[in-house]
């Protein structure tokens, strides 16, 4: 069945069965999940839920997120979920908890997938080679992204930068979220077409930049090591703990032909004016 | 005194002119330059701070340094990474008040960071946190296509 790259999951489709939940049961990157949902919510979600996810049926999952619903006598629904059993917290309002359960299932599948390593970082394309910011959450990494794009650059994640075993680059191929609504008009009218296509080849690492805001910074930044490079991006990394050998082996072999730098920032498109003009 | 470096539960990779460790014991990772690693693979229990700044050198091919060999151990010392603490044990000074300008300076021979575990990297929009900001709606580019497929079977039940 073709659910179009971005479209909700009504509450029609072929995943609904019935009251009061849903069940969706799918594949991405090796890491099978199974999504159980009141109706209301299956109707918010965007298929595909994660980036190169397929639709899967009964092979065991590796993980089960489970999605309560309760409305208070204030009329507003809260809703809790839960992995594997366990309570991960709650949100109120469909469209937070769409959101919340996009993400844990994302940050599963980067935790979980097994022939990659997942590090937290906005990528884009630069003379063939990959630009990596690293950065955890509210770093400013959708923002950043956006910026290199509308100076030319082209566009492969704002959210996680996929290692393989050869030190390459992989898309995370979804529509950034951004906070703005200026950069999200901004970034349908640059993006749209392209998210519509198929995801681009994998790349070498060209530049790894260690960055933090400060209000009216210039990037004047100092190169670090290659050792201290590949720190900065293990800071970042997901299945670190899980995986280390693995971790560290990827990663150093990507920034081995890399060069990183680190140092302030100001605010986005400036930053991503003096970055591309440096390199 | 004769350093003795911890490699249990440690594992290496090595860089041009510099080493990573990762240390399953406390998670944490830590790189160490030139002269840092040299001493750390070197510190065998068997060599004085004399006999191991002779050696760091030669493989340098760099002057003898003591002070910095001392730097180095102090830093490893403090990381973890020695089962013995040799450096303070032998009376000296520490490396801030012996080096203290090259401290300033920022110039470390060993970095650490702590492994975070994976949901550490949970967005704040996830549950548990202040309600998130609103999240974008993605507009269908199209409309869905006919529904034409059996559903699989499944279960309704509350966790």
């Amino acid at each position: 069945m073709f659910v179009a790259p971005g479209n909700r999951l009504a509450s029609d489709s072929p995943f609904s069965l019935g009251e009061p939940d849903s069940v969706l049961s799918f594949d991405a990157l090796g890491v099978k999940l199974k999504l159980r949902v009141p109706r209301a919510l299956l109707s918010q979600l965007a298929w595909p839920i994660v980036p190169g996810a397929e639709v899967a049926n009964g092979e065991p999952p590796d993980a089960v997120f489970s999605v309560r619903d309760d409305c208070s006598a204030e009329g507003v629904t809260r809703y809790e979920i839960a992995e594997n059993g366990a309570v991960l917290g709650a949100v109120n309002g469909l469209e937070a908890a769409a959101s919340a359960v996009e993400s844990w299932a994302q940050l599963t599948v980067a935790t979980l997938a097994k022939e990659v390593v997942f590090v937290h970082a906005g990528v884009v394309r630069w003379k063939d080679q990959a630009i990596v910011v690293p950065g955890r959450s509210l770093s400013g990494k959708s923002t950043l992204a956006l910026s290199f794009v509308e100076r030319g650059a082209d566009y492969y994640s704002d959210e996680y930068a996929i290692f393989d075993s050869e030190g390459r680059i992989h898309p995370y191929w979804r529509f950034p979220k951004l906070r703005i609504a200026s950069d999200r008009n901004v970034a349908r009218s640059l993006l749209a077409g392209t998210l519509r296509g198929a995801p681009p080849r994998p790349i070498p690492l060209g530049w790894v930049l260690i960055t933090r805001y400060e209000a009216e910074s210039r990037w004047l930044p100092r190169q670090l090591s290659c050792g201290r490079t590949l720190l900065g991006l293990l800071d970042n990394t997901v299945p670190l703990r899980c995986r280390p050998e693995q971790s560290v082996s990827y990663l150093a072999r990507a920034v081995k032909n890399a060069q990183g730098f680190d140092g302030m920032r100001g605010e986005a498109g400036d930053f991503a004016d003096q970055v591309l003009a440096a390199l | 005194m004769k350093p003795l470096a911890r490699k249990s539960g440690i594992f290496a990779e090595n860089l041009p002119e510099e080493v990573v460790l990762y240390d399953k014991t406390h998670d944490k990772v830590h790189n160490l330059n030139k002269t840092a690693a040299a001493v750390w693979e070197n510190s065998d229990g068997s060599k004085t701070i004399d006999e191991l700044t002779r050696v760091v050198a030669a493989k340098a091919g760099a002057p003898e340094d003591r002070n910095l060999v001392l730097q180095a151990l102090e830093e490893l010392e403090d990381a973890g990474l020695m089962e013995v603490g040799v450096a303070r044990e032998a009376g000296l000074p520490s490396r801030r008040e012996a080096v203290g300008k090259m401290v300033m300076a920022g110039s470390a021979l060993v970095a650490t960071i702590v492994a975070a575990a994976p949901k550490a990297h949970a967005s704040p929009g996830a549950p548990g946190d202040p309600p998130p900001l609103p999240t974008p709606h993605n507009p269908p580019p199209q409309p869905l296509p006919p529904i034409g497929f059996r559903p699989p079977g499944g279960v309704h039940k509350k966790h």
